[in-house]
């Protein structure tokens, strides 16, 4: 009954469960959001160490059965993220882009670029990063979050005024138009002033690939604006690690 | 299918973890069967931890009374404070016999995409008790999990110059085999490795 098969995977998120067991929120090129449970992991001596602890990317074997709880039944690191943990920083921005993808990609299905970029992301996590004054503005976070966007198909139009199409000057950005607006339709629908450069610095983190980046802080804290009020506004959603604790 | 009052008894028994409906029917059946004396002994035992028992006011560890056993000991050491993040923790370094210090417990583990930040932690009333007892040392005894590292990582941060902040060392469970261990916590033991 059920059957087994190979994954590349993520460990977005780690839930303990029952004494011994977690339930992992998976991101896996074969499937997209997988959950599956992995027992024992919580021992000290359980043979997956910490082949699943959050952020590891792992060759993974999953058994399917009945219910939409996939078993682990083996796990071989690809790459660990090993500094990520040891870094607060870092790692609050990794967790970040891990709930970023849980939510905007909540469903069994593949999607390889998304993949890749998580993959991606988390490898240049691991390297020297360009570090703002706190994690939610991170430049590669936020890059990483706009590009997540762009793939769940919710692009910020930004070359021109998303409500009417004049080409500028562009004053704002209006969510419920779905992306930068000149100043009559940013009053009109509801949307917020930018501070000049910052749709520009958007677009460039939208562009060029994906990279550690250095943000002026009006850009940064544009491009955090635009991120959380296209969750809300496309999706419903807030992200809880964006939330200033 | 059963009277209301064995109903109900399954019910609360298949609550408790690791307890199936099959397995809490067979207890409930044990439990009728039982002398009454021994029944009632069960629910009394139930009775008492749960009015006797609350958290102590030091460490917030279980504790009886307005202090837990290790508190109340004089003969602990105040000056070191091991952090845990759950009762069941303490027990676990206890059983070393290793330490004689004092604990803190947590409530838990940093983790932001679920909803824990520092404030559900008992993060404020360690950084007063460092102080207030003049700790040298704090050993920061959080699992070796990613919330368990984020944590220590947070409070060492907090902690920078006031007092001796360690970490418990990682890396290969004994009795173990090397060819099993993954590389992260092979790594973590090669990184710790010590001189003979
Ligand atoms: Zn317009
Ligand atoms: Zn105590």
């Amino acid at each position: 009954m059920g059957r087994s098969y190979k994954t590349d995977a993520v460990v977005l998120r780690s839930i303990r469960f029952s004494e011994a067991d977690r339930v992992l929120h998976l991101y896996t090129l074969e499937r997209g959001r997988v959950n599956a449970i992995a027992k024992g992991v919580r021992k000290t001596g359980s043979r997956f160490g910490a082949r699943l602890e959050p952020l590891t990317r792992s060759a993974l074997i999953l058994h399917e059965g009945r219910g939409e709880l996939h078993t682990v039944s083996g796990a071989d690191i690809i790459s660990s993220q090993e500094q990520v943990r040891a870094d607060g920083y870092a790692l609050a921005v990794g967790q970040i882009g891990a709930e970023a993808v849980l939510k905007l990609f909540a469903e069994p299905e593949p999607n390889p670029r998304a993949y890749e970029g998580l993959c991606r992301f988390l490898e240049l996590l691991a390297g020297p990063l360009e570090r703002a004054p706190d994690p939610q503005h991170d430049g590669l976070g936020l890059a990483f979050q706009l590009k997540l966007l762009a793939l769940s198909g919710y692009l910020p139009h930004l070359d021109s005024c998303a409500s009417c199409g004049t080409a500028g000057p562009l004053a704002g950005f209006s969510p419920s138009a779905g992306g930068a607006a000149c100043a009559g339709c940013m009053v009109a629908s509801g949307g917020f002033r930018m501070a000049d450069g910052a749709i520009a610095a958007i677009e460039g983190l939208l562009e060029r690939p994906l990279a550690p980046v250095a943000l002026a802080p009006d850009a940064a804290a544009g491009a955090l604006r635009v991120v959380e009020e296209t969750y809300a506004h496309h999706g419903g959603f807030r992200l809880r690690t964006l939330q200033p604790s | 299918m059963y009277s209301p009052a064995v109903e109900n008894l399954i019910t609360q028994l298949a609550r408790l973890p690791g307890i199936g409906r099959r397995t809490a029917q067979r207890l409930a059946f044990y439990i009728l069967r039982s002398p009454p004396d021994q029944a009632l002994a069960l629910a009394d035992a139930i009775r008492e931890v749960k009015e006797k028992i609350g958290v102590c006011e030091e460490c917030f560890n279980l504790a009886e009374g307005p202090l837990c056993s290790i508190c109340a000991d004089a003969r602990r050491d105040r000056t070191v404070i091991c952090v845990v993040e759950d009762p069941s923790d303490v027990v676990a370094v206890e059983r070393t016999h290793e330490y004689h210090g004092v604990y803190h417990v947590l409530g838990g583990a940093l983790s932001p995409i679920d909803g824990v930040d520092p404030e559900h932690l008992r993060i404020a009333e360690l950084l007063r008790r460092v102080e207030a007892n003049a700790a040298v040392e704090v050993v920061l005894a959080t699992n070796p999990t990613m919330t368990g590292e984020a944590t220590a990582v947070y409070i060492a941060d907090r902690l920078r110059g006031r007092c001796r902040v360690t970490r418990l060392a990682s890396g290969l469970p004994v009795g173990g085999d090397l060819e099993y261990a993954d590389e992260v916590t092979l790594g973590r033991a090669f990184s710790g490795r010590r001189e003979m």
